[in-house]
């Protein structure tokens, strides 16, 4: 490494799970890897719920017994809400406390990131925090224009033989140099916003709260009351000595309802059924992500010249109640690495050389689970009664059930039903429950 | 001619985004997030800047362990050549941290500038600065708003007092405690870390002197803090008054009259 | 007898005010007060000790010592502490005090504080208070061991008392420290011309004012309201208006009834000069200035527009 120019193997840009994934298997590897960074430490501002650790313990076998892992999830819940009901489905299994666990955790991702980013560079990979990546360098014209480098914020470059695209979600590095690569996707990406806050709660008011073993975790997804008008849901994990809590709504649904992120954070926070589960908590953090939710239609070309792109910067997201990225994330920096190295064996860093990263995607289970869920976005965007109107009948259906009355029970019990159907056509009902189908 | 410089740095309470709430005074400013001292900073580019210009170096120096910024190694990041940490484990007073940094200071040896910042958080003053000088003998400046000349021997600053400005020249080696106001696109302005220098200085050993290895047996303290109370804070009500609307400001000049 | 020491700043215009309020306090603490003067000329100012409470007054002549610097003058104010043994040793906040105190301090390995707005006793020992933070906290401290404490003191620590004067004059033989020590080569001051201390509307430009002929602006507004000019040292520095009418931590503190602040982004330093204003008019073009957060009445918008709308109401 010269004084004045930095010329490395392999740049990435972004210390996600992805960029630094891709560096772990580089730098074990022996190349000359380095990681950009703008954040003042990796995942200083990254967040995230669950983490879905199968791709991670082939990289780091056990994982969880070095990593700042916060829960291991025994018990996940799905809840329908309604404005002041809820209908909730619980389960879990003693299995999933024991290993593999599995594979999902909770993880506080400043925490979680900083450690990643520690095996990367222990693995000898160079890591640059705090500095931005300006737009990626660019040389040659027409079909020869390719990737060499990044310029930074200032005066600075970094040369590489490949850049790696690992900049998360809306990342304009990203975005620009699939543009000027011939790489940008058919469809334009959409984007949910993501906005959580992390409350603090000791150990064992979280374990008790939740009915949890200590160190066991509970993951609950919430469709319904809040959200109404939103395409998108809430959510709350448990860590060790915090909360978090949140949503996720499609960003053009926030706006067409004229909704401000906060107020639907805080009408969440409010429903009895989140309410309790907060008490006494002091609010610690509160955080807000793009979230890309195109899904399979979505997707770039993974490769260009001199450029492969990675994780949430190229989609990469399940956003069924999986809400899987960060798992899809790491896979993708595995086998960019891997198309690296081949590409490396040939000499030749032109998209053809590093088409094998397209190829390994394509025949990838996390693609599968992006193809399978091919639909979701339009038809959540088609059918607003799976996110509104549904869940609020459901919520209620066993609330009137079960309510007393000095009636009769079948009086009840048909009042229930008829207050569940009202003004529902069945035959929509039926075509939507089997759209829903395609949901889960 | 070059010259050496060492500049005392430090972390601070980042006071900046504190308004209204008040501070928890058990954990005093505990929930605050740090930052360099922006004083700091400036004296960092000062010294910068003359070795740029004259050649020589930069030393910095530190007392106490780093916290959330590790601001040694953000001077190497940004171009200072050499740095030291003094470690202790308890709060001192500023006598004591003077003894820690003018023994630290015999042991990095020659030098012709050692500069510091006037502390923001607290009020402006440099207690440091002064009682640092006076333990090294070397001559003192204090609001020190730029080096207009750096001869051998000699500097020459111009330094902020009541009703205006005084230049004063001094003889090297000299404690300057500069409180630099930065105009608009000021050419003082701290220069940014460099990418370069991260990659390569990330894990560069910084050494470590204790008070003993600095042949100090514990300086006594002088000064105990104690006791800190909140002060009513002055709770202004803001109405906010439209600018294109001449009804509105009239509504405010009676208001005010 | 515990003696206290007042070390006393003067200029052309005489012992300063602080200097005088240092000298109450001392008074009012009990004790022996002694009186420092160290210059040249002194024997006005040696007047003015006594008739303000000094029982002593100690004089230090000498001709190197005629335009204050640090370093021979904390040699000679060392040397004194020496030798009359005070338990306490009062200077003044300013940018002598700030200067001079922790030199002194340094020298002699005492205690040291700046910058406090009280001092009491507390049993055999001082309890100093200090406002801290941004005005969000007055911390007290406690000097330990033994050895002198050697203070700063703020404006506003005690009201100037003349007393029947008639104290002695003990004029000292020493001389600074040799050696090089510097010199001043020149100071640009301005004579202090208005009172921004009593004006009961001052009307305050900031670097958004953006030339002169807008400062003229903000000269006719005050005008109107039968106020001041005041400015941040950003204004001063660009040369619109003289350095007597800086407004916070190196310039004036000022308590008007209305402080109108135009094209100031309300930086601390400037802030604690106008901290007791009682009604404060914001008018700046970034909606997140910090100014508005002490601002009664917020007004967004270009002052070059603002303020000729707000002189053609007045009329
Ligand atoms: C509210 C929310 C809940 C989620 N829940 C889950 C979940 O339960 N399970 C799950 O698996 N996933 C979840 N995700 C998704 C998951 O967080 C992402 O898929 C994952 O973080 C993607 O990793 P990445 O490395 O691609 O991108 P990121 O983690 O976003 O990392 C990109 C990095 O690049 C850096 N960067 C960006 N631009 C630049 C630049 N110009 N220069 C230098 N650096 C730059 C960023 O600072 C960042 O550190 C959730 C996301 C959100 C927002
Ligand atoms: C040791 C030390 C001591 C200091 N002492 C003092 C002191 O005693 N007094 C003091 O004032 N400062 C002092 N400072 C400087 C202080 O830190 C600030 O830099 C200074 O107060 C900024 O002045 P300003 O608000 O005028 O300028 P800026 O901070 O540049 O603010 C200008 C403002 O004008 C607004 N603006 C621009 N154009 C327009 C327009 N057309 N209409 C309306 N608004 C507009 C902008 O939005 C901005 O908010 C000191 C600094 C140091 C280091
Ligand atoms: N612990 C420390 N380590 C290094 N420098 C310090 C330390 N504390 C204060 N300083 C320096 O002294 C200046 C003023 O500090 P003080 O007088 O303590 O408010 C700061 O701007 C720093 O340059």
């Amino acid at each position: 490494m010269s004084d004045e120019q930095v010329k490395v193997d392999v740049l990435v840009v972004g210390a996600g799970p992805a960029g630094i994934s891709a560096a772990l298997c580089l730098a074990r590897r022996g190349l000359e890897v380095v990681v950009v960074e703008r954040g003042e430490s990796a995942g200083a501002k990254n967040m995230g719920g669950l983490l879905y650790g199968t791709v991670l313990n082939q990289l780091i076998p056990n994982f969880h017994e070095q990593a700042p892992v916060e829960r291991a999830v025994t018990r996940r819940r799905i809840v329908f809400l309604g404005p002041e009901r809820q209908l909730a489905l619980d389960f879990g299994s003693e299995a999933w406390g024991r290993a593999p666990f599995n594979h999902t955790w909770t993880v506080h991702r400043p925490a979680f990131d900083r450690w990643f980013a520690g095996q990367a560079e222990a693995a000898g990979a160079g890591l640059v925090e705090g500095t931005v990546v300006e737009r990626v360098l660019l040389e040659g014209e027409g079909a020869a224009r390719r990737a060499v480098g990044v310029q930074l914020r200032g005066e600075e470059q970094f040369r590489a033989d490949v850049v790696l695209l690992a900049d998360g979600a809306h990342g304009l590095v990203s975005q620009a140099a699939c543009r000027e690569l011939g790489m940008a996707g058919p469809k334009p990406q959409h984007f949910a916003l993501g906005v959580k806050e992390t409350i603090g709660l000791p150990a064992g008011v979280i374990e008790d709260r939740f009915g949890l073993e200590p160190g066991q975790g509970a993951a609950i997804d919430f469709i319904g009351a809040p959200f109404e008008n939103l395409i998108g849901g809430g959510f709350i994990y448990t860590q060790q000595e915090t909360v978090s809590l949140g949503f996720a709504g499609r960003l053009e649904s926030l706006q067409k309802a004229g909704l401000e992120p906060g107020d639907v954070l805080e009408r969440f926070k409010q429903h009895p059924e989140v309410r309790r589960y907060l008490r006494g908590g002091e609010l610690l953090e509160y955080s807000a992500h793009m979230i890309p939710e195109g899904g399979i239609d979505c997707l770039p070309q993974f490769a260009g010249n001199g450029a492969l792109v990675l994780g949430d910067a190229a989609g990469l997201v399940n956003m069924s109640l999986y809400k899987e990225g960060t798992n899809h994330a790491m896979f993708s920096g595995t086998q960019a690495a891997e198309a690296v190295l081949e590409a490396r064996e040939r000499g030749d860093f032109s998209r053809a050389g590093l088409a094998s990263y397209e190829r390994r995607m394509a025949g990838s289970a996390a693609l599968a689970d992006l193809r399978k869920y091919r639909e979701l976005p339009q038809i959540l965007e088609s059918t607003p009664e799976l996110l509104g109107l549904y869940p609020d009948r459901v919520s209620r259906l066993l609330v009137d059930y079960f309510t007393v009355t000095e009636d009769s029970k079948a009086d009840v019990q048909k009042r229930a039903l008829r207050e569940f159907f009202q003004g529902l056509s069945k035959l929509k009902l039926v075509r939507d429950l089997l759209r829903a189908r395609k949901l889960l | 001619m070059s010259y050496h410089i060492i500049v005392v740095v430090r972390e601070v309470w980042d006071t900046r985004d504190l308004v209204g709430e008040p501070l928890g005074l058990d954990g005093v400013l505990k929930p605050l997030p740090r930052r360099f001292d922006p004083e700091d900073l400036n004296s960092l580019e000062q010294a910068l800047q003359i070795k740029d210009r004259e050649g020589g170096s930069v030393t910095v120096l530190s007392v106490g362990q780093p916290g959330e910024v590790d601001v040694l190694r953000e001077c190497l990041y940004r171009g200072a050549d050499e740095a030291f940490r003094v470690t202790t484990d308890e709060d001192l007073d500023t006598g004591a941290r003077a003894a820690l940094l003018a023994a630290a200071i015999r042991r990095i040896g020659a030098h012709d500038l050692v500069l510091l910042g006037v502390s923001v958080p607290e009020g402006e003053n440099s207690l440091l600065a002064g009682e640092l000088a006076g333990r090294l003998g070397h001559a003192q400046l204090t609001y020190v708003d730029s080096l207009t000349e750096l001869v051998p021997g000699q500097v020459t600053c111009r330094r902020e007092i009541e009703m205006g400005s005084e230049f004063v020249r001094l003889p090297l080696p000299a404690v300057l405690a500069l409180g630099v106001y930065l105009l608009k696109d000021d050419p003082r302005t701290p220069r940014a870390a460099k990418a370069m220098l991260k990659l390569k200085l990330k894990k560069a050993p910084i050494p470590e002197w204790s008070a003993a290895e600095l042949g100090l047996a514990g300086e006594p303290r002088r000064m105990r803090l104690a006791g800190l109370t909140a002060l009513p804070q002055r709770n202004v009500e803001t109405h906010d008054v439209d600018a294109g609307s001449e009804a509105a400001l009239a509504a405010l000049l009676r208001d005010i009259r | 007898m515990t003696r206290i020491l007042v070390f006393l700043e003067h200029d052309e215009n005489g012992v300063t005010d602080l200097s005088l309020q240092a000298l109450a306090l001392a008074g009012s603490l009990g004790g022996e007060v002694e009186a420092l003067l160290v210059g040249q000329s002194l024997a006005a100012a040696v007047e003015v000790a006594l008739a303000h409470g000094a029982a002593q007054v100690l004089t230090v002549e000498h001709a190197t010592l005629a335009n204050y610097l640090a370093g021979p003058v904390s040699s000679v104010v060392a040397a004194v502490v020496t030798e009359r043994d005070p338990v306490l040793v009062l200077f003044q906040a300013s940018t002598v005090g700030n200067d001079l105190a922790p030199l002194t301090a340094g020298r002699l390995e005492a205690a040291c504080l700046v910058d406090c707005d009280g001092v009491e006793r507390a049993g055999n020992s001082w309890r100093l208070l200090r406002t801290e933070f941004d005005a969000r906290v007055r911390a007290a401290y406690q000097p330990e061991g033994t050895g002198p404490v050697l203070v700063t003191l703020k404006d506003g620590v005690a009201e100037v008392r003349a007393t029947a004067g008639g104290g002695d004059v003990i004029p000292l033989d020493l001389s600074p420290a040799g050696g090089a020590t510097g010199e001043v080569l020149r100071r640009e001051v301005v004579k202090k011309t208005v009172n921004l201390k009593d004006a009961r509307v001052i009307v305050g430009g900031g670097a958004g004012v953006g030339s002169r002929e807008n400062f003229a602006l903000l000269e006719r507004l005050a005008e109107k309201l039968g106020g001041e000019i005041g400015a941040t040292r950003a204004s001063v520095d660009a040369g619109w208006v003289s350095a007597e009418r800086q407004i916070g931590q190196t310039g004036v503190t000022v308590k008007p009834d209305l402080y109108i602040a135009c094209g100031i982004s309300g930086a601390v330093q400037h802030l604690v000069g106008i901290r007791d204003a009682r009604t404060v008019v914001g008018i700046n073009s970034d909606p997140s200035a910090p100014i508005f957060r002490v601002s009664h009445y917020r007004i967004v918008g270009d002052l070059t527009s603002v303020v000729p709308k707000l002189i053609e109401l007045l009329g």
